[in-house]
């Protein structure tokens, strides 16, 4: 099967072809575009006059200012930039899960999903895959030939090892100083404290992040029954236990952890959505750029 | 620990049914690759007690049904009062019952036995309608009675019973069936012999929780003196056994006369000879009984008669009618006593009947004797005077000639007779008299102690020839001889002429009873002049009693026991030296009266108990190898004819043996042969000669007491026993009511919410399988 059609079902295609996902922050792109850029350039929203150096263009001279207070003051305008985004697939171990559709296969529509919106809106899109460190990466292109460079590596990949959000974070920001928007699909399972300390350094180098908690059905509602022996994926741990006297113990400590991952994510700004691999991607995305702009507006 | 159904008790082994499970959940489980292991590890970590502690409970609550089902299907017995409620365990009922004929006691409606029969079967209604298990038994006095008369403790409970150890069912109408169809027996029986024989089962019983129920008409007879009976509750009572006594006896409505006793007098018992029957009515009712008219009736089986055995008719014999007697008065409690005088012409065994007029109680208003008459009665006498004149004078007495006939045959011999007479010579003879000798042989002494240890009779006589000396040293033998006193010395005493006072006296004695009656003393004439002199101690060695005294009131005449036979010693003789009294007229009369009486020792009794065995026995005649008795009829019917074989032994003896028994073949014939009256025993020669042998079988005249033990008076003598009293109207008036709720019913309900807990605890223990809900990837 192409992995066009393996990650972009028609259907899905069909409803994300009309959103647009706009940069809730100031990202910096090349091209003029729909978002704001940290640059000043020609543009027609003014921003601000700012006192007159050597070096600068003489045509940015405010003249009519100079003529009223004799004083020499450039002009600076706005620059409409275009989006930068990262779309960063968490391919550990634990992201195997699921029978049929995992989480990873399920992460990497919604990456696919993503990253044809960005560039149907002319902005620029890569994609990074990784575990413990980044396994493959993509660079930041706006063809739209470019999104089969895409899929290609998230079909090539395989999930495996432990997650290590801060190492890689680290990592991703050495490869894009540029601010943009980074898009990160995890179960943020294995490594909590990493993933969270490696979302607030995103954000404090002026990133604007999305975070798509990815989590199965079975992590979140606890169905099992019978005797069963638990092994973990990303760690040697097992348990033989009986699911059903531990069920509500497990949702509790689900409960806490998701609670704690909000508020790290509502406290560093960044969009937080919880995704159930059985819901539909394109409702996801639906979802998402709805809240965004209805953010944007505010 | 005992279970009702011991072969399920295999079932305990399903217990490890719970644990097999238990551990093959263990091991099978599926395999499910995990991600989120923190979140399951913790979980694991704050409920790994909780989850433990359900594992734990959830085995023990299947073991624990598993227990308490094979538990209540095998029927756990125990004696512990919760296990009632699981429905193991058993309480076994013991009712005995008493059928002795009192329970017969006519009321205007109905019997003591019968409220007996209605108390029981209230009492099994009320059982069965019980919670638990419930056993009953349920025993006659009667049959408890024959049982103890067997051999093997196990088998006579078992013989015994009419129900045994019989589960009472829901509708236990039909569980009585066979006990509706019996009445009492002609026995005087007592509880405690039931008692006694269900004693040891209920002491075995500890498993299981015991009821005895006493069904009585608690007559004064058996209650009266309770102390045996009073022993034998507490031992029960100790047992944890709970006593009833259940009372079906009323107060007493009408006349009830008993005919106490009918014996033939000790004389001679020979054809032609009037025959004296002694007859005592006792009046048991309270008031005075006025006109007793007493039937009696001779029933003459003549040998060589040409009877043959006729079931239909009452006696194969011929009854005749005899003078009825009646009585005037009879006070309340007064026993009086009538002869009757009977003569069977010819040789044979004759009964008499006697019989009163139908009152409350029937059984004991009749009785039978039989009287084995012979042709003669043979007098052996052994004479040690020269002249025979001791002979001459016993031969004119007993053997007066012309019509006058006595039954008495007197056959005269020397002394030494006795020394070369065989011991089956001397038995022919009914008795034996030593007239004035004056030495016997050792062997001649020994032949004659054995003679009368046999049941024979014996008769000294002193005289010129007495050897004192030989007396002391061969006869008196330490009391264990022919006399049963040392002789002293011989008294000599003055002839008074002209005295008033008689030197004789009879004393209280059967042989001269008809002559302490008369008026004026026929001793006026009879002088005593010598007298062999004994002094009676006040504790003799052996049954000493005087039959008359002489002057001054020394023993005249003795009458002492010898084994089974008895020793008339007439310290006097009939010589002149020594007494006038072979010409005195009272000679007569001791003579006949005294051989008489010695020779009534070997006859076979006159009666016989209910229920003895009937038992013919013919010597030297070659009989048919079968025999018949015919049994007298009951209430209702004919006689009934048994068909028995003759057992013939070496020696040419035809015998015939009936008992009663509890076997298995014999059972049928238990209430026939307990039937008062005439047996009848016919054997046939082997030319064709019937004989016939009559048994008299007389029912226990103190049963016929019908006074009661009232039940202040019960507690009274039975105070420190614990029990229950019932009146049979009370018990016969229980019904099962079915509306009980049963604590079993409350126990399964209570299994049933062990079985649902168990079943949410194991799902929640994830032990049972649900619909496919879990989509999850994991691989078995």
């Amino acid at each position: 099967m192409p992995a066009s059609n393996k990650y972009l079902p028609p259907e899905a295609v069909k409803r994300v072809q009309r959103l647009e996902l706009k940069a809730r922050q100031i990202v910096e792109g090349f091209l003029s575009g729909s978002h704001r850029s940290p640059y000043f350039g020609q543009s027609v929203e003014f921003v601000q006059h700012r006192q007159y150096v050597p070096g600068d263009d003489v045509r940015h001279i405010d003249w009519k200012v100079w003529a009223r207070q004799d004083r020499l003051v450039v002009k600076q305008y706005e620059e409409d930039t275009n989006l930068r985004c990262t779309l960063m697939i968490d391919s550990s171990a634990s992201m195997s899960y699921g029978r049929g559709e995992s989480k990873f296969d399920y992460a990497c529509t919604l990456a696919a999903c993503l990253g044809l919106l960005v560039l149907r809106q002319q902005d620029a899109v890569g994609s990074v895959l990784f575990d413990n460190r980044i396994r493959s990466r993509v660079p930041l292109r706006t063809s739209q030939r470019h999104l089969q460079d895409i899929l290609v590596s998230l079909e090539n990949a395989k999930p495996a090892d432990k997650t290590d959000l801060d190492a890689v974070f680290r990592e991703v920001m050495q490869i894009f100083p540029r601010r943009g928007l980074m898009v990160l699909i995890s179960d943020l399972l294995g490594a909590e404290a990493s993933s969270l300390r490696g979302i607030a350094a995103l954000r404090q180098a002026g990133h604007d992040v999305i975070v798509l908690h990815v989590l199965h059905d079975d992590e979140l509602d606890f169905p099992f029954a019978d005797p069963t022996r638990f092994e973990g994926l990303e760690s040697p741990e097992h348990l033989t236990c009986n699911p059903r006297a531990l069920r509500e113990g497990y949702l509790q400590a689900v409960d806490r952890f998701l609670t704690r991952v909000r508020r790290s994510c509502a406290s560093a700004k960044c969009d937080y959505v919880l995704v159930r691999t059985s819901d539909a991607p394109d409702a996801v995305l639906s979802k998402l750029v709805s809240e965004r702009m209805h953010a944007n507006r505010r | 620990m005992q279970f009702l159904f011991q072969p399920l008790t295999w079932g305990f082994l399903l217990v490890g049914v719970p644990i097999l499970v238990h551990l093959i959940n263990m091991l099978r489980h599926r395999r499910q690759q995990w991600a989120a292991m923190d979140f399951l590890l913790e979980s694991y970590r704050r409920n790994r007690r909780w989850v433990m502690l359900k594992q734990w409970l959830l085995l023990l609550a299947r073991i624990l049904v598993m227990l308490l089902l094979v538990a209540m299907l095998a029927q756990w017995v125990s004696s512990a009062q919760w296990l009632s409620w699981f429905g193991g365990q058993t309480t076994h009922h013991y009712i005995l019952l008493d059928d002795s004929y009192s329970m017969r006691e006519r009321d205007q409606t109905d019997t003591p036995y019968q409220r007996g029969l209605q108390a029981v079967a209230g009492l099994v209604r009320s059982i069965s309608a019980r919670p638990g298990q419930h056993q009953v038994t349920v025993m006659r006095l009667s049959r408890a009675t024959l049982a103890l008369q067997a051999e093997g403790q196990a088998a006579r409970v078992d013989a015994a019973a009419d129900l045994l150890g019989q589960s009472v069912p829901r509708q236990p109408e039909r569980l009585l069936d066979r006990l509706k169809a019996t009445g009492p027996v002609s026995l005087q029986l007592a509880p405690t012999e039931g008692l006694e024989l269900l004693g040891p089962m209920i002491e075995r019983a500890t498993e299981q929780r015991s009821e005895v129920y006493l069904v009585t008409d608690v007559r004064r007879n058996e209650f009266g003196q309770p102390e045996t009976l009073k022993n034998q509750l507490q031992s029960m009572a100790a047992a944890n056994a709970r006593i009833h006594l259940v009372d079906c006896g009323r107060e007493m409505a009408g006349r009830n006369l008993s005919v106490v006793s009918l014996e033939p007098e000790q004389e001679v018992w020979a054809a032609g000879v009037p025959l004296m029957v002694r007859v005592q009515v006792r009046n048991r009712s309270l008031q005075t009984a006025s006109n007793v008219v007493l039937r009696v009736r001779a029933i003459s089986y003549p040998r060589g008669g040409g009877l043959s055995p006729d079931p239909t008719r009452p006696y194969s014999g011929d009854a005749q009618d005899l003078p009825p007697v009646v009585i005037e008065n009879i006070q309340p409690g007064e026993t009086v006593a009538r002869l009757v005088q009977v003569v069977f012409p010819l040789p044979g065994t004759h009964a008499v009947e006697a019989a009163l007029p139908e009152d409350v109680l029937a059984d004991d208003n009749r009785r039978w004797c039989t009287v084995a008459v012979k042709d003669m009665q043979r007098v052996l006498a052994i004479d040690g005077a020269a002249d025979q004149a001791n002979a001459f004078f016993l031969e004119k007495a007993l053997q007066p000639g012309g019509n006058l006939k006595t039954g008495m045959q007197v056959e005269t011999r020397d002394v030494g007779f006795l020394r070369d007479a065989a011991p089956e010579v001397l038995a022919q003879y009914d008795a034996i008299a030593l007239l004035d000798v004056p030495r016997l042989d050792p062997q001649a002494i020994d032949k004659l102690i054995d003679y009368c240890r046999g049941g024979g009779g014996l008769l000294t006589l002193a005289g010129p020839a007495t050897n004192v000396e030989q007396i002391n040293q061969q006869w008196y033998r330490d009391g264990e001889g022919l006399f049963p006193l040392p002789v002293v010395g011989v008294d000599q005493f003055d002839t008074p002429i002209g005295s008033e006072q008689p030197q004789v006296q009879a004393a209280e004695h059967t042989i001269l009873a008809p002559l302490r009656r008369l008026e004026t003393s026929p001793f006026l004439l009879l002088q005593i002049r010598k007298l062999l002199r004994v002094e009676i101690p006040e504790a003799p060695q052996r049954d000493v009693q005087l039959v008359a005294v002489g002057p001054g009131g020394r023993p005249l005449v003795i009458d002492s026991a010898l084994g089974a036979g008895r020793v008339v010693n007439i310290l006097t003789g009939l010589h002149p030296q020594w007494s006038n009294w072979a010409q005195d007229p009272t000679f007569v009369v001791l003579m006949l009266r005294s051989l008489g009486y010695l020779s009534s020792f070997r006859r076979a009794p006159t009666g016989y108990p209910v229920g003895a065995p009937i038992e013919m026995v013919v010597a030297g005649t070659s009989a048919l190898p079968e025999a018949e008795v015919l049994v007298p009829a009951g209430e209702q019917g004919a006689r009934l004819r048994i068909q028995r074989p003759v057992q013939i032994d070496d020696d040419s003896t035809a015998s015939v043996r009936l008992e009663v028994g509890l076997a298995p073949e014999q059972r049928d014939l238990v209430e026939p042969l307990l039937r008062p009256g005439l047996f009848e025993v016919w054997m046939l020669t082997a030319q064709g000669e019937p004989l016939v042998e009559c048994l008299a079988h007389n029912p226990s005249a103190a049963e016929g007491d019908l006074s009661r033990v009232e039940r202040a008076e019960l507690e009274r003598k039975l105070a420190g026993v614990d029990y229950r009293f019932h009146t049979a109207e009370s018990l016969a008036g229980t019904t099962a009511t079915g509306d009980e709720t049963s604590p079993s019913a409350l126990v399964m309900a209570l299994l049933g919410m062990l079985l649902l807990g168990e079943q949410v605890l194991a799902y929640s223990a994830s032990f049972h399988p649900v619909s496919a809900t879990s989509g999850q990837g994991g691989k078995r």
